[in-house]
């Protein structure tokens, strides 16, 4: 269905993925099958996947990336709201760690400058740490090859 | 006959870890190959596991078999075929060491318009994303002869999930594609989108099914969704639970061409306690495909 992936990323990373799927089902620029699929999606299903992707994204990044895993460390609540801005800016284009902390240095550089971009608001995400038993699944942690892709199921 | 596998983990704790069991135990590995590169300019060179995981082949002389992450074998976009080519030449590398007795990818969308979602979206049931999936099966064919796809645990889906196992038989129609049949990804499925798991694989193409995936799973936090619903989750960290064994004793007598049945794990969810665990379902595996 022509147009799927693009509004796929959309609503997955939107601040409320939600809204963004009943927005969807809505648009008439949309074909009519592709609005009845968004329509047919469960809310919690696609609220779920959103925060999942940012679970991968956010693992990616601490394996890449050494000060943001300080930053971690230092100040969880903090870092999880830098990285929300951060997920919600900057387009995930890279799907190894060492890309990532590219990405996220550069973001970072630029929010210093004096013209900062424009700052959407948080989306959801978990961002945090937590056990494996309480955490959104993913295949990551830390081994001797910091660059390698999470394994997502 | 039918061999237990063990999915070797990407991590170096967890191998230190799992050492004896891996050795003694499965008769087959799988890997997941995207976990053995690392980014080298436009491309990839293989990480440390990459070496650890072939010379583990040749101490042992096991067959590996690869189950790919990140092909992305729903996407159709344009955006994203550099990107596949990019892909396609590091697995003819890994296939020159590994030697696959078959690759798969999970049925999903995971670089949606070449974006690392990573995570396998579903996709419409339409015949042309079902040509669209073969299309690429092939081009994988053009590397490793046997192929296949992992039905994948959707928390949504685009349309009644029972007509799923229809969609995946039309993917599988070209010559050597294969079915890898994850039952706890059915398990959650049907949990969460509330349908009969045992309905679900009485709609599947079963002769297809070349592998079989057993893992446990867990239940996300009512604190997740605004709405406090809880919902099953594909997160590999835990035991094998009963459900599973159940649909795994009715559907192995169903799958005539089935020739592994591999236990996943995800890595540094097992502790030393667990080995024993591990252990024995590997052999619980062995007694029920014997």
């Amino acid at each position: 269905m022509k147009g799927y992936e693009r509004r796929m990323i959309e609503i997955l990373t939107a601040p409320d993925p939600e809204q963004a799927l009943r927005a969807a089902a809505a648009d008439p620029s949309l074909s009519p099958a592709l609005r009845r699929a968004f329509a047919a999606a469960d809310p919690d299903g696609v609220r779920l996947t959103a925060l999942l992707v940012a679970r991968l994204r956010f693992e990616r990044l601490l394996r890449g990336c050494p000060e943001a895993a300080q930053a971690f460390d230092a100040d969880a609540a903090a870092f999880a709201a830098d990285f929300r801005r951060y997920h919600a800016q900057v387009p995930p284009t890279t799907f190894f760690p060492l890309g990532e902390s590219m990405l996220y240095r550069s973001w970072l550089s630029d929010r210093a400058s004096p013209t900062p971009p424009a700052s959407p608001p948080p989306s959801p995400s978990p961002a945090r740490r937590r056990s494996a038993r309480e955490a959104p699944p993913s295949r990551g942690g830390r081994g001797t090859s910091a660059d390698r892709p999470s394994r997502a199921r | 006959m039918i061999a237990t596998g063990f999915n070797l983990p990407p991590d170096e704790e967890s191998l230190q870890r799992l050492a004896p069991l891996i050795i003694e135990e499965p008769d087959l590995y799988e890997v997941a190959p995207e976990t053995l590169w690392r980014q080298q300019g436009d491309g990839f060179a293989p990480n440390g596991f990459h070496r650890r995981f072939a010379d583990l082949r040749a101490r042992t002389g096991r067959p590996f078999v690869a189950h790919g992450v990140g092909l992305s074998v729903g996407g159709g976009g344009a955006a994203d075929e550099r990107r596949k080519r990019t892909w396609l030449r590091q697995i003819a590398a890994d296939h020159a060491v590994f030697d696959f007795l078959w690759y798969t990818d999970h049925l999903g969308v995971s670089a949606p318009e070449g974006l690392a979602l990573t995570l396998p979206l579903p996709v419409p049931y339409t015949p042309a994303v079902a040509t669209g999936v073969g299309r690429r099966l092939s081009a994988l064919q053009a590397i490793v002869p046997d192929v296949g796809v992992e039905n994948t645990a959707h928390h949504f889906v685009l349309g009644d999930p029972l007509d799923e196992p229809a969609f995946i038989a039309r993917c599988l129609n070209g010559r050597r594609t294969h079915l890898l049949l994850d039952l706890h990804n059915v398990h959650t499925m049907a949990t969460n989108l509330g349908f009969a798991a045992a309905a679900y694989l009485q709609r599947l193409p079963l002769e297809k099914v070349i592998e079989i995936h057993v893992s446990g799973g867990a239940e996300s936090s009512p604190r997740w969704l605004p709405s406090g619903r809880v919902l099953r989750l594909d997160s590999h960290d835990g035991a094998v639970p009963d459900e599973v064994w159940d649909l795994l004793e009715a559907v192995v007598p169903r799958c005539p061409n089935l020739r592994a049945v591999v236990l996943e794990r995800l890595e540094r969810t097992a502790d030393e306690g667990d080995v024993p665990l591990l252990r024995e379902e590997l052999r619980r595996i062995r007694r029920v495909v014997a």
